[in-house]
């Protein structure tokens, strides 16, 4: 026997023993792992905070030589007079060129008078690019004297600037840019300065990385630079600092690539995993050998279990070194020996009640024969009920027109033989001819019109044999041909004045049995004026076709008299009428019936009360759809 | 021992006491000073020579100093500003352009009579009718040089110069000149039918300048001459005979001929199809900045003037340092006992073009500097340098209008 679904007692132990030695150690091995990562984070942190001051320190002294630099060159009379006039305009260029060249973390540096005319740039590149359009912004912070002044700049306006004049497309980075003014001695009054211009240097920041080590790992920038942690997918930034330049603070911060932090925890995970495996190995071997122990006295028993179910309930009982399993074993021995007295008492129980369960079921059988016999004999009876039935409705039917040609033909036979008697005998008079032959017409005529009348009866019996009907499918709207039949029968219905109504969809098209659906709907129309509608007054007819999920539902009702329950069960019998001798037939419902179910395997049924009219529901499979 | 300081202490004092009586003394003995600022290299022992006689007579210290053309200007506005201006300056008469900065004097009618002058010659020193120098030489033009060892029948056409420095053989350039240097380049702008200035109205941004740029430039990429060849260099490189041809002023004639000999030709400059390369010319002027005629020391300056314009003066000037007298007369006089060469020297003064003295001058040398350097660094158009060089002097013609008011 096999247990899919019960799990394993031995590997629970194995489990579980396993774990709890294994976790205590998982715990302890991740607090020391969490401190090692924390150690190691600190320690790159603390390393890079110091090369993060360190960088820094040397950004803004260079920045602050830069505007020494500048302080100094507007303290020149060459750069102070260039500025009006280009006598200087060398010099002056040359100084600005020596400027460029100590200091590549320059994009450029301009000389502009008063007016904001570019003097001189250097490179030539920039030659008569004028800043002007962001001067505005510089008014308010320009230095009032010659120091220099620290001032961020609109990247992307200056960009755009320099493009449009000199076509030079310049890194898309943040650009500072330092200002002084220059002042010449007023001749007039040597205590005062007139201004003749300024100088502005354009510091590209990313430039200014190019004088640190590991400048890739470096960033500066005008925004305030925030922390990023490890969780981030991308370089850790472990420290910003802000450079005090005396206007605008520039932010400056080193970055460390995620394996300077991670390089050292991954070391300290694998050790940690290394003794994790170890521990864990143990412990399974441990926990192996507890649960072989524990486990063993376990399969003694289930082995001691397994001889009972196949039926060796007096296998011996082993012995046990716990008591727990000795007792269980005793207790299950005991149960054996009760099982094996109660199974030999049931089986002469069960023996006993099979044989009565065999004579109960042999009779049950002759039972069950005799039932079939009679119901065979009962639906025979039926059917020559229903045979008998049908002959009697056609004897009945036919018998009275026959009788009655049969009396007159015997007449004219009888009226025929007199003349032809009286002719051999002279006797006829033309009076006497004359009557015989009015009376022989009028013999004739009755005759006439009860074969004619035996005639539509056998057309009748024919029709209701469905196989006589046409085969010939053909494609027709379904409203038109409708219209055309109501059309058709008018001589019939006129005089009983009906509002027809129909209501069926415009295209709706079949391709079916066009005369089967006439013979239905016709019969349908004359079974209304026959047997419904008592006067000519108020009288409708609506049908109706909708077509639901399945079917073709087509539903003719009338507000007519109605019919009653026991009716209605009869009215798709052969010859039943309500109105025999009155020229009903019993046949027109029969037939009706016959061609729904067999030609257009379709259903009918009728719902009708006395004086609430009657509906007639037929409905027909949707293959008889057009397409 | 406190006796030993106390003498000590003493003795300090005397000393101190001493040596500021003899700084005093001295101060007193040099009082005045005759600075004298000029631009012909080699001129100071001469103009030291012909002007301590004024020094003295006034016990004056002289001090002549030599400073290039090129730093001449700057230094004088300078020292302009810094109220430490020289008070007698020899300068070409197109720093006349910057009057109102350097601070001229008009010269008083009574100096003018002063001085044996025919009244012409003050136009050379006058900026709207009003002279602010003296004129003391007249030169500074620029002539074709060659090496009669290197050229049997010397070119008169630039064409011919453009033929020859294309032939196989040849592996350096033919001419050499201060490429660079705009005083050579505006030579080839009337060549092309052209002025920088029209009286005051500056004319740079016209097709003239564009073609005289374009075919400036041509020349150099032609390899006719090498653009990178300084002053030093292409006088150097001729006097080598490197260069058999070179382009450079009258100044240069006494050196080139104690370098060469009768090695030296000289030539007018060459013609371009048909059209005359005229050479503009100045006057070698005395100026006296910072309004220094109209101060107390107006008599010294009159007599440092008069020194100079003495004709044992000016024939010393021309003799040593090859300055052509201003005075026609003396001119011609002279002319007589020197070289053949002297006579095309003047030929081409009486073909040239007159340096103008106006301010619009003073400010298309500032345009021609920009254009011409936005020219060569930049790959545009000439005419678009033409108009940055016509921009750039009106700016600077304006400021010059500000500063005069």
């Amino acid at each position: 026997m096999k247990f899919l679904n019960t799990r394993s007692f031995k590997n629970q132990l194995v489990i579980i023993l396993t774990i709890s030695t294994f976790l205590p150690a998982v715990l302890l091995s991740g607090i020391l792992l969490l401190q090692i990562t924390q150690d190691a984070k600190e320690s790159v942190r603390s390393k890079l905070e110091l090369i993060a001051k360190s960088d820094s320190a040397v950004i803004q002294n260079r920045l602050e030589m830069l505007g020494s630099r500048l302080q100094q060159l507007a303290l020149d009379q060459n750069i102070v007079l260039a500025a009006e006039n280009s006598v200087f305009s060398v010099t002056a260029r040359g100084q600005m060129a020596l400027l460029l060249e100590a200091h590549p973390e320059l994009a450029f540096v301009q000389l502009y008078d008063t007016k904001y005319w570019p003097v001189e740039s250097v490179p030539s590149d920039f030659e008569f690019m004028s800043m002007k359009p962001v001067f505005e912004e510089f008014r308010s912070v320009m230095p009032i004297k010659s120091a220099p002044r620290y001032t961020v700049i609109d990247s992307v306006e200056l960009r755009k600037i320099v493009l449009n004049q000199t076509n030079i497309d310049l890194p898309s980075s943040e650009f500072l840019t330092i200002t002084v003014k220059l002042f010449k001695q007023n001749e007039a009054n040597p205590q005062q300065a007139i201004e003749t211009g300024f100088l502005i240097a354009v510091v590209s920041l990313p430039n200014l990385l190019t004088l640190l080590d590991e400048a890739q790992m470096r960033r500066i920038s005008i925004a305030p630079i925030n922390s990023v942690g490890l969780e981030q997918n991308q370089p850790v930034i472990v420290q910003a600092e802000q450079l005090n330049t005396a206007q605008q603070p520039v932010y400056f911060a080193v970055e460390s690539l995620r394996d300077d932090f991670v390089k050292p925890i991954n070391r300290a995970v694998i050790k940690v995993a290394l003794i994790i495996f170890g521990v864990l190995v143990v412990s399974i071997f441990v926990a192996l050998y507890v649960s072989r122990r524990f486990t063993r006295p376990m399969g003694n028993i289930a082995l001691l279990v397994e001889s009972y179910r196949s039926g060796e309930l007096n296998k011996q009982l082993p012995s046990f070194y716990f008591s727990e399993f000795q007792q269980l074993s005793t207790l299950l021995n005991d149960m054996a020996n009760q099982l094996n007295k109660n199974q030999k008492e049931l089986e002469s129980r069960v023996e006993r009640r099979t044989s009565e369960l065999a004579n109960a079921n042999t009779e049950l059988k002759v039972l069950l024969d005799e039932q079939k016999a009679l119901q065979t004999h009962l639906v025979e009876t039926e059917k020559m009920a229903q045979l008998g039935g049908l002959v009697a409705g056609i004897a009945h039917e036919i018998n009275t027109p026959v009788g009655i040609g049969m009396t007159a033909a015997s007449s004219v036979h009888d009226f025929l033989s007199e003349i032809e008697k009286n002719t051999e005998s002279n006797t006829l008079t033309k009076t006497k001819l004359n009557n015989l032959i009015a009376k022989s017409k009028e013999c004739t005529a009755i005759l006439v019109s009860n074969l004619t009348r035996s005639a539509e009866l056998i057309s009748n019996f024919k029709e209701v044999a469905v196989s006589q009907v046409e085969n010939q499918k053909n494609t027709f709207n379904v409203k038109t041909f409708v219209t055309e039949i109501i059309s058709s029968l008018l001589p019939q219905t006129r005089k009983f004045h009906i509002d027809f109504q129909v209501d069926i969809p415009e295209g709706l098209e079949l391709f079916s049995y066009q005369g089967v659906f006439a013979q239905i709907i016709t019969n349908l129309i004359i079974n209304s004026t026959k047997h419904g509608f008592t006067d000519d007054s108020q009288n409708q007819i609506l049908i109706s076709v909708v077509i639901n999920q399945d079917n073709l539902v087509v539903s003719y009702q009338d507000n007519g008299v109605g019919m009653n329950d026991e009716v209605i069960k009869k009215i798709f019998e052969p010859f039943y009428t309500t109105k025999r001798g009155k020229g009903g037939t019993g046949l027109g419902m029969h037939i009706v019936y016959n061609l729904v179910t067999q030609k257009l395997d379709g259903q009918i049924r009728v719902e009708s009360k006395p004086n609430e009219g009657t509906k007639v529901i037929v409905t027909i499979p949707k293959s008889h759809l057009a397409n | 021992m406190l006796l030993g300081i106390e003498a000590s202490m003493k003795y300090r004092q005397c000393t101190l006491l001493l040596s500021f009586i003899a700084v005093i003394t001295t101060s007193n003995c040099y009082a005045k000073q005759i600075v004298v600022w000029h631009q012909k290299d080699g001129a100071t022992p001469l103009l030291e020579k012909l002007l301590t006689p004024i020094a003295d007579s006034y016990s004056a210290e002289l001090s002549v100093t030599y400073i290039s053309t090129t730093d001449l200007k700057t230094a004088l506005i300078k020292s302009v500003l810094n109220k430490n201006e020289p008070d007698l300056a020899l300068v070409p008469s197109d720093f006349f352009g910057e009057y109102a900065t350097l601070k001229l004097s008009p010269i008083s009618d009574a100096m003018k009579q002063k001085v044996q002058f025919e009244d012409k010659l003050w136009d050379f020193v006058k900026v709207n009718d009003v002279a602010y120098g003296v004129p003391l030489a007249l030169g500074n033009h620029l002539l074709m040089y060659y090496n009669k060892r290197l050229v049997k029948e010397p070119v008169t056409n630039w064409q011919q110069l453009i033929e020859l420095s294309q032939t196989e053989d040849r592996t350096k350039q033919l001419i050499g000149w201060n490429y660079n240097e705009l005083y050579w380049f505006i030579n080839f702008i009337p060549m092309f039918g052209g002025m920088p200035v029209e009286g005051n109205t500056i004319t740079l941004n016209q097709p003239s300048v564009a073609k005289a740029l374009d075919f400036y430039t041509d020349l150099s990429r032609a390899n006719v001459v090498d653009s990178g060849c300084s002053y030093e260099c292409s006088f150097q490189r001729f006097i080598n005979g490197d260069f058999a041809y070179t382009i450079n002023g009258d100044w240069a004639y006494k050196q080139f001929k104690a370098e060469l000999g009768d090695a030296l030709g000289v030539k007018s400059l060459p013609e371009y199809h048909g059209r005359k390369m005229k050479s503009y010319y100045s006057a070698i002027a005395m100026i006296f900045p910072g309004n220094k005629l109209s101060s107390y020391d107006n008599e010294i300056n009159q007599k440092l003037a008069d020194a100079l314009l003495s004709e044992q003066a000016q024939k010393l000037l021309f003799e040593t340092i090859g300055l052509l007298p201003a005075d026609r007369n003396l001119r011609n006089e002279f002319l007589e006992s020197v070289d053949k060469e002297y006579e095309i020297i003047i030929d081409s003064i009486d073909n040239g073009l007159m340096l103008p003295l106006t301010p619009a001058m003073s400010a298309a040398w500032a345009g021609l500097r920009k254009g011409f350097d936005y020219f060569s660094a930049n790959n545009v158009k000439s005419e678009r340098a033409a108009k940055i060089m016509q921009q750039v002097a009106q700016r600077q013609l304006s400021t010059l209008q500000e500063h005069k008011d």
